[in-house]
């Protein structure tokens, strides 16, 4: 389990925390920032080849 | 969670057809693209060497060629797939871009996938590899979303 979040710590998914009180215990929270950047980077990919594929069909097609 | 991308569209011509003008006129299809900048200077040509390995580059006014990409699967006149890296990407962020062209009664079905957007490439997080300006609406969207769910709190 530890290693499991160790892997969300390291790609930023996760943040890690300790409780004043008591430094054995970690809190664990989903930061939704990078996630939101994922998901960015994907609808501007889609973007960017449906723009690309309209592009080339109107080539190809301009060509006939 | 999906980390690429798939679109498909089909066109009048044959694979063959469709597969060479992808290939050997994507410098004159190609459209420029904002956020997909390939370089951050002015867009230039884009140009694929035919064959496994050769490069798909981009010739920049100024006569300087960048280095978009390898094709890494030469199968003409149905697969190609290339690796995909733009200048404002972080360095460890590869991705790979795979074109299928498929026959479809007289016409060809052109498919693209655009994957390895697996991860917040690690040691970027805090511009998660966007170019500033981009970075900075998104963290404007952010702030805006907080600041209404605390409002809403108040």
């Amino acid at each position: 389990m530890s290693r499991h979040l160790k892997v969300l710590r390291e790609s930023g998914l996760v943040e890690e925390s300790h409780p004043e009180f008591d430094a054995r215990v970690r809190i664990y929270a989903l930061k939704t920032g990078p996630m939101t950047e994922l998901k960015r980077w994907l609808e501007e990919a889609e973007r960017l080849w449906a723009e690309q594929l309209a592009a080339f069909k109107a080539h190809v097609e301009r060509g006939e | 969670m999906t980390s690429k991308v798939f679109l498909a569209i089909r066109v009048q011509a044959a694979p063959r057809r469709a597969f060479d003008l992808f290939v050997g006129e994507i410098g004159q299809w190609w459209r420029p693209n904002g956020l997909f900048q390939t370089t951050p200077r002015a867009p230039g040509r884009l140009a694929f060497e035919a064959g496994e390995g050769g490069r798909l580059t981009e010739t920049l006014a100024n006569g300087k060629v960048f280095e978009i990409g390898r094709i890494a699967v030469w199968e003409p006149p149905s697969r190609l797939v290339f690796s995909y890296r733009q200048a404002n990407f972080p360095p460890d962020l590869q991705t790979e871009v795979e074109v299928r062209f498929e026959a479809f009664g007289e016409e060809t079905r052109v498919s693209v996938e655009h994957r390895g957007f697996d991860r917040v490439p690690v040691g970027s997080a805090a511009r998660h590899g966007f170019p500033d300006q981009i970075l900075l609406m998104r963290l404007a969207d952010f702030w805006r979303a907080h600041l209404a769910s605390l409002g809403g709190l108040a």
